[in-house]
């Protein structure tokens, strides 16, 4: 009985014709019934190259690798070095002022505890190349830019 | 761990918080003087009911964060909330921008009438 | 003059919080950036355009163009913080190949289903969609025609669709992608309490001194909640949260009691823990007797396949499914006796300390416990089930409606309540939870429409997986797809979804703002504008309506989903639209447009141009004469006022960080269905249930049955899908940020290390991910942030190169037509 609805099933797509992948830009040129072979896994950027933000309220991305840094009720690996007490021997920067203040918009003497999981936030990035290309304008760029227009 | 130094170019670098402060109005005037006695620490708008946008710079988070523990203990002060914080190299934060023909809209710019503006 | 880097962050940085102070930044007062309010950052609010959690944001714009977005301060719902996602908002609408012009496959000019996409103008495209829907119309009728919409539409929008398809085309064929995520929630929240929507809020985080997660991974789909859970437990260390799960994630890392069970066996804890309640006495008898009726659900009904499938076949009750008769506490507390705490272990896996550990939080009368819920119990066969029985425990335990305590049931997309849900956009619904198929609530719609008696259709039209199976089977032919992907969402593409689409028979029009691959299956592909190119409102998962206006322009001829509705409309006379015998006894609609009896009837457009805030743009106000947004919503908020749905008056939105309904006499309300909180709370009442006419919610006995396809020798893994944190649900938006995209460029096939070895493969190595009906190819993560136990494998959906939905099952709840995304066999091999 299965078989059966599967044969049909298969009958009904081959006599279908099927289009070119034509703009369905984030598949590349695989048609849509077709599987391409998936990209190679790509490694974690790890060279600590901080990176500019496009707008000061970005998160920063991490520049370094975190594959099997822990963050649980038992420790948390990125305060190891990123804490206030541990940067003067980790020479990591600091985590910014604003991870010490809480929901209530009180300072705690240590990191807010919303703020414990790192990664809900931060994330490292993979040496890839980018299926598509983002045309955000950074503010900066509107400054210098002579006039403004729609 | 990660011991290798995270500021790779050795720069000094700066860090620039924008602070939302409650005062009592009737403390006002002690705030301000108080506020202003602060280092790297400048008042940038504020409204009669005792709220002000203060802007807050300086060479670490620790000094900072100091600042901002030093307004909050300035009497009459209720709360003083970090809304933004910036970090970068001093050496990039040093770079001059030409802001003529944008910022100071699509008139050509006037020196004098900038300066006159600018020390308002 | 020069100005160094400094000083303009600085001005930024005062800029953000001068917006969040409420201060306007006066040109004299900031040394810095001077006059022209065009060189100005401007900051405004917005809802987050992602998920169901519902933060919002400060979206800074210049120029014309967004240029920050940071975590709105004066938020209650985040107070300032983002996800990830949240906080790359501000690129989300400038991926390189935003849709700027109508496509249309053409040969030599003509419409070809398997032409090319060729640019085409507006006029062109509606010429080309009215021939076919009115050519539909006249052969096949309004059965024939149907629309797929979403929880990610505006609130308008669902509005104006719901009135375009159910009172202009009068079709029921109208489905949003929300039936994918929240169907079975809403199931269960009629079954168990006659009224949609939680009755806690985002306060009972603050108050929980326990929190269950039913399978669901918050850490990453509602993180902003999770850091609130993360406040609570790590600042209160009584506090306990327990993590239910068929495999482990990232929410276990703050997980004391972590618990991961074997596929569908969370009906079995469920009722395991009821039995406990019972056996050791744990029940608020008197919050029982006061306010619970016991009722049997119907059993064997089956999966909502297609009816020739052997298990439809074999279903006895498939056909009433959502019966059940009443019992009393006797025989429910007979019922769940088998349901013993070993026999849970020993079927689920789970042990039996942990299992009585969950229990016990959920018996200790002075332990507020919050349980929360998403896809994992919704996406479920039997997920109407998991949703009642769940209400079962805080039920007989009277833990509801209180702060704190707490049955959460947590809403997957940024709009499915307050769009989808409370609109309506289903095949079965109107405004308000009123239904097609109660004459009553028919005739309701009717007058606040200012339409004749009989124009809204009695009959439930296609749902979601229906509809895909209507368009495989030439039933319906002319489809329209607004602002979802359901081409990579669906279950069973191969069989189903694809052969749908492409079915020369049909006609497809998919409105989206970037070329998925749902538009890659279309005929016609019309661009659309997103998120803060137009006024919208979105309801999140604590019933809060929030608003925004818009920003900036969307790009080319991009045109906003509401624009489109209302435009086609004015491609239609009535007579291209309603029956004869319908015109002939009201002789008054015979000549006027679809688009005049829709949004020109007196009520949708009495609010003119000058009520527009000047300070925003406002597209479709300037299109159509009139504030199309403000006289939509006034118009539906008719239905919901006075009846338990209250919503504000619109311009109160614009002001405040969104509102919890019911708004009465200008007041949210935080917790339903209690004295003192809910205003329809009848005095002396203490809690009333009131979507039930005698106030009293039901608790349903209900049985364990086994999914639609478990492994076997041959396809023996389960393959569970669902999202990750960057990505958000297709990855249409966030695979076009490059923080975003180069955090997890490509999907991956999570698997224990033990899995992988004894088929011979690595991690990294490419394999085939197979099930009875299409294969993908991806490859081996061992070592990732799921780490699912031997026998089961975790692949998420976001990538467009790999459509796991290839692999999946389009078998679902056959109460809620919910799809089962979480439970079908494939097996794995090395390519």
């Amino acid at each position: 009985m299965k078989k059966r609805f599967a044969l049909c099933s298969l009958l009904v797509l081959l006599s279908l014709a099927q289009a070119d992948n034509q703009v369905a830009t984030l598949r590349g040129s695989a048609e849509l019934l077709d599987t391409a072979q998936p990209p190679a896994m790509a490694d974690e950027i790890n060279n600590d190259q901080r990176r500019v933000r496009d707008y000061p309220m970005a998160a920063p991305t991490i520049p370094h690798k975190i594959a099997g840094y822990q963050i649980d009720l038992k420790v948390n690996k990125c305060l190891s070095c990123h804490n206030r007490l541990r940067v003067a021997d980790s020479q990591a920067p600091m985590i910014s002022v604003t991870h010490f203040m809480n929901r209530d918009g009180n300072f705690l003497a240590d990191v807010s505890p919303n703020r414990y999981f790192c990664t809900q936030c931060h994330a490292s990035q993979q040496s890839v190349k980018l299926l598509i290309e983002n045309d955000f304008i950074s503010m900066d760029e509107l400054f210098l830019k002579a006039g403004a227009s729609h | 761990m990660r011991n290798a130094v995270a500021l790779n170019t050795g720069k000094d670098e700066e860090h620039i918080v924008s602070v939302i402060l409650h005062g009592r109005p009737e403390h006002r005037l002690a705030i301000e003087l108080a506020m202003d006695t602060l280092a790297g620490v400048e008042r940038v708008v504020q409204d009669e009911l005792g709220k002000y946008v203060l802007v807050i710079g300086a060479p670490t988070a620790r000094q900072v964060m100091q600042q901002i523990e030093a307004l909050q203990t300035i009497e009459g002060v209720l709360s003083a909330t970090l809304v933004a914080h910036h970090t970068e190299a001093s050496e990039y934060l040093n770079q001059e921008i030409e802001m003529s023909s944008l910022i100071l809209g699509k008139a050509d710019p006037d020196p004098a009438q900038i300066i006159a503006r600018s020390t308002l | 003059m020069k100005l160094t880097r400094r000083d303009v962050i600085k001005a930024q940085a005062a800029a953000v919080a001068a917006s969040v102070a409420g201060l306007s930044m006066p040109v004299q007062a900031t040394n810095l950036i001077t006059s022209s309010a065009e060189n100005q950052i401007q900051w405004d609010k917005a809802p987050c355009r992602f998920c169901g959690t519902g933060c919002s944001v400060s979206v800074g714009t210049k120029a014309g163009k967004v240029v920050a977005t940071h975590g709105d301060q004066l938020s209650p719902v985040n107070r300032g913080l983002n996800c990830i996602k949240g906080y790359f908002l501000a690129k989300i609408i400038y991926g390189r190949d935003r849709l700027t012009q109508p496509l249309l496959r053409k040969t030599n000019g003509v419409y070809d289903k398997n032409g090319e996409f060729t640019p085409v103008s507006w006029d062109e495209a509606f010429d080309a969609m009215a021939e076919k829907w009115k050519a539909t119309l006249k052969t096949k009728g309004p059965e024939a025609i149907g629309m797929f919409g979403s929880g990610q539409w505006t609130v308008w929008e669902g509005y104006a669709a719901v009135k375009l398809m159910k009172a202009g085309f009068r079709s029921n064929n109208l489905d949003p992608n929300a039936r994918h995520c929240m169907a079975s929630a809403v199931a269960g929240f009629m079954r168990t309490f006659g009224i949609d929507e939680p009755m806690g809020c985002y306060d009972d985080f603050e108050h929980a001194d326990a929190f269950v997660l039913w399978g669901s991974n918050m850490a990453e789909m509602h993180p902003i909640l999770w850091t609130r859970i993360t406040d609570r437990r790590l600042s209160h260390p009584h506090v306990k949260v327990v993590v239910m799960s068929t495999y482990q994630h990232r929410s276990f890392d703050l997980a004391d009691i972590p618990m991961v069970f074997k596929s569908q066996t969370d009906l079995i804890i469920a009722n395991a823990l009821a039995n406990y309640l019972i056996e050791n006495d744990r029940v608020n008898k008197d919050f029982v007797a006061k306010h619970v009726n016991f009722r049997k659900g119907t059993d064997d009904i089956g999966y909502g396949l297609r009816p020739e499938h052997p298990l439809e076949q074999q279903a006895k009750n498939a056909a009433t499914a959502n019966d059940s008769e009443s019992i009393d506490f006797k025989a429910y507390a007979a019922f769940v006796k088998p349901y013993t705490l070993a026999y849970a272990a020993k079927e689920s896996g789970v042990s039996e300390p942990a299992l009585r550990a969950l229990a016990d939080i959920y018996a200790d009368p002075k332990t507020k416990v919050m349980s929360l819920w998403t896809m994992g119990v919704n996406q479920h066969t039997r997920g109407v089930w998991m949703n009642n029985m769940i209400y079962n425990l805080h039920l007989l335990t009277g833990k509801i409606s209180a702060p704190g305590n707490s049955p959460f049931s947590l809403t997957g997309q940024p709009s499915a309540c307050g769009t989808a849900r409370e609109v309506g956009t289903f095949a079965h619904r109107l405004p308000a939870d009123l239904v097609v198929t109660n004459p009553a609530h028919r005739l309701r719609a009717e007058k606040i429409w200012r339409l004749p008696e009989g124009t809204v259709p009695s009959k439930v039209g296609a749902h979601a997986a229906l509809q895909n199976r209507h368009l495989k089977d030439s039933k319906i032919n002319c489809y329209w797809v607004q602002v979802n992907n359901n081409m990579q969402a669906a279950a069973n593409m191969m069989e189903e979804t694809y052969p749908g689409y492409r079915n020369p028979e049909n006609f497809i029009v998919v409105s989206d703002a970037y070329p998925t691959v749902t538009c890659e299956a279309a005929d016609l592909i019309l661009p659309t504008a997103m998120w803060v190119e137009k006024e919208g409102a979105y309801g999140n998962a604590e019933r809060r309506t929030q608003f925004w206006h818009q920003l900036t322009q969307a790009p080319g001829e991009a045109r906003s989903d509401l624009w489109q509705l209302m435009e086609f409309a004015k491609r239609f006379t009535m007579e291209d639209v309603w029956p004869a015998e319908l015109l002939a006894a009201n002789p008054d609609y015979k000549d006027r447009s679809m688009f005049d009896v829709l949004f020109r009837n007196g009520t949708v457009d009495r609010f003119g141009l000058d009520e527009v805030d000047k300070k925003y743009a406002n597209d479709e106000a300037d299109a159509f004469g009139f504030y199309v947004q403000k006289g939509l919503f006034e118009e539906y908020a008719e239905f919901g006022r006075g009846h338990g749905h209250d919503l504000a008056p619109f311009d109160r939105y614009h002001e405040e960080r969104g509102l919890r309904w019911p708004v009465v006499a200008g007041k949210e309300t935080q917790w339903r269905f209690r004295e003192g909180y809910d205003p329809y709370v009848e005095p002396g009442r203490g809690v009333q249930f009131y979507g039930k006419s005698d106030g009293r919610a039901i608790i349903f006995a209900l049985p364990y049955e086994p999914p639609a396809e478990s492994p076997d020798a041959e396809y023996d893994l389960w393959l569970s899908t669902g999202r990750v944190l960057e990505h958000w649900h297709s990855g249409s938006m966030t695979q076009r940020v490059p923080e975003l995209y180069n955090a997890l460029p490509d999907a991956l096939c999570y698997m224990h290390p033990d899995d992988a070895r004894s088929r011979g493969l690595r991690r990294g190595d490419e394999i085939r991910v197979a099930s009875r009906r299409g294969e993908i190819r991806t490859r081996v993560e061992t070592r990732g942030r799921n780490k699912p136990p031997v026998g089961l494998i975790f692949v998420p959906w976001f990538d467009a190169s790999q459509l796991i939905n290839k692999c999946t099952l389009d078998a679902m709840d056959p109460i809620s037509k919910q799809t089962d995304y979480k439970k079908c066999a494939v097996k794995v091999a090395k390519v």
